[in-house]
């Protein structure tokens, strides 16, 4: 074996052939918590990947800011080997991911790099690479939303219909259940037998990585692992690991999009994801606006968000459904964040404490709560049982605090009321 | 008013150009630094010292070409090297064993050919890591 090894190697040697050409270079003028400034380079392209050559090796980095002298460039691996002075060359590449059906089952990080202990996630030549920032499908080549995707959670189905290729927003304090409903639908895709299971994405963003490893034990326990995929980026991440999670996450889900199967992409959590983006932000300088996020920050959510599709038949009939999940402070859902990602997404679930402590799971307001497509998507027999469910459930959340005082009321009120402790 | 690096560079870059004599431009240094130090931006300096290079050779008509190898060069090889150079050119010469053999040529900071033997493996390693 050993001999062979050689052998390859001796004619890889024999056979290596160099053109060396004058070469367009930069340098390091500042390094900061993962960003570095440079001169140079001035054919770089926006998102363009750099590498920095380093004593200890080439650093991989990002260019983002192209001011009139510098670049700011966020640096993917180790930042603290690189020094002021150090050579940066481009590469005419923006930053891509291998993807490809291997991905099943696997746990990655941003970078596509396995997390697992599994080793190698591909073992042919042959690449698929898919850009992280990518274009959304044009109006042309998207269709409506006309296939359900159940979660399992009759609540949901019933009153708040998600569909292929929607975006639902699942939104609520901390400790509320929002990581459980994502996990409960990735779950229950197995069992949904009447149409062709989703590959499930999973993006954890600045999650603990005793909650990864607990999600994944979870998939494997339920048998989902074998649709899934898990995009990790840990809270000991740098925070432009961070950044680029959902990317990627979204890169994956586009793959199989693009081959006309469904695909299911959850991002836990958007907030985080818009810290990271904060904190790079403002060591690049620039301007803060609301809250201290960039003035970029629902372009950057929008983008994100509007790759997730229902593609027509002549593009292959795949889809991409976005669940992003966002975390809000003490119920205020109009925060910076959370309305901007209201705003972008075709309804919301919105998971309220009160409901939760009360223990009702999933604790789903049904008056906050709306689904804009995903009607459309519902199956007839869904449509007939659950017509006027959640107007009546409404009605009933805002009699049940009047009743605690009144015992007199009416014999329609009694009825809703009635109607209203069954469906709970 | 704050300045920044490229307006104390510009300015001090055409003082320099436009005198020969070097006390003079010693003494417009000097001042550039008392100001910048008056004007609170002495954390600027050694921004604004290379962007003032930059910018001073650019107007001179200068190119800075630094010449990187593993060993001094041999006598007859950096004769031939400055044939082909301008005479007012700057050259920078820096010895740096981790380039193994060959030379690295870079031209004011933005051009570079690299010929030494460090990049040759680096670029057969990672195209032979690859195929394994």
């Amino acid at each position: 074996m050993s001999y062979e090894i050689i052998e390859k190697l001796k004619r890889e040697i024999a056979d290596y052939k160099d053109k060396t050409d004058w070469e367009a270079v930069g340098r390091i003028i500042e390094v900061g918590d993962g960003i570095v400034k440079l001169t140079g380079l001035k054919q770089a392209a926006s998102q363009e990947l750099l590498t920095i050559e380093t004593h200890a090796g080439p650093r991989r980095a990002v260019a983002l800011n192209l001011e009139e002298e510098t670049i700011g460039a966020l640096v993917l691996d180790d930042y603290l080997e690189i020094k002021s002075g150090d050579t940066v060359k481009g590469t005419g590449q923006v930053l891509s991911l291998q993807v490809g059906k291997e991905m099943v089952g696997r746990v990655i990080d941003p970078l596509g790099n396995p997390l697992d202990g599994k080793g190698p996630i591909f073992k042919n030549q042959e690449q698929t690479r898919y850009p992280l920032e990518n274009r959304a499908p044009s109006v042309l080549e998207r269709e409506g939303v006309n296939t359900p995707l159940h979660t399992g959670l009759k609540s949901i189905d019933s009153m708040i219909p998600i569909g292929r290729g929607q975006r639902e927003l699942i939104i609520g304090d901390r400790q509320t259940g929002k990581t459980a409903v994502a996990l409960d639908t990735i779950i229950n895709q197995g069992s949904d037998t009447g149409r062709k299971t989703p590959i499930c994405i999973y993006v954890a963003v600045g999650q603990k990585e005793a909650k990864v490893a607990r999600i994944v034990e979870t998939l494997k326990q339920y048998d989902a692992l074998k649709y899934t995929i898990v995009v990790s980026a840990s809270a000991s991440s740098p925070a432009a690991l961070w950044y680029l999670a959902p990317f990627a996450g979204c890169a994956v889900g586009e793959y199989f999009r693009d081959r006309g199967e469904d695909a299911l992409v959850v991002y836990d959590d958007l907030s985080k994801h818009a810290w990271a983006y904060r904190q790079i932000s403002l060591l690049l300088r620039r301007p803060p606006g609301r809250e201290a996020y960039p003035g970029d920050i629902f372009y950057l959510h929008s983008r994100l968000l509007e790759r997730a599709a229902k593609l027509s038949k002549e593009k292959g009939g795949g889809s991409l459904t976005a669940l992003p999940l966002v975390e809000t402070q003490l119920g205020d859902i109009t925060a910076y964040i959370p309305t901007n990602i209201i705003s972008i997404t075709d309804g919301q679930i919105y998971l309220e404490s009160d409901l939760f402590y009360q223990g009702i799971r999933p604790a789903v307001n049904v008056g906050l709560s709306v689904s804009r497509v995903g009607s459309a998507a519902q199956t007839k027999a869904m449509k007939k049982v659950a017509g006027g469910l959640r107007y009546a459930l409404a009605q009933f959340r805002e009699l049940q605090a009047f009743v605690q005082f009144a015992s007199d009321v009416d014999a329609a009120t009694k009825k809703r009321i009635r109607q209203g402790q069954i469906i709970t | 008013m704050k300045f920044s690096p490229r307006v104390y560079a510009e300015a001090l870059s055409a003082v320099l150009a436009s005198t020969e004599s070097q006390v003079k431009q010693e003494e417009y240094i000097r001042r550039a630094i008392s100001l910048a130090r008056q004007n609170g931006d002495a954390y600027l300096l050694p921004k604004i010292a290379a962007a003032t290079e930059k910018m001073f050779y650019a107007r001179k008509g200068i190119n800075k070409i630094e010449v990187a190898s593993a060993r001094p060069l041999p006598q007859p090889a950096r004769k031939l090297f400055h044939t082909l150079l301008k005479p007012k050119d700057k050259v920078e010469e820096q010895i740096l064993p981790e380039l193994v053999a060959g030379v690295r040529i870079t031209v004011n900071d933005e051009r570079e050919l690299d010929m030494s033997l460090k990049r040759k493996l680096q670029k057969l390693f990672s195209a032979t890591n690859s195929k394994f």
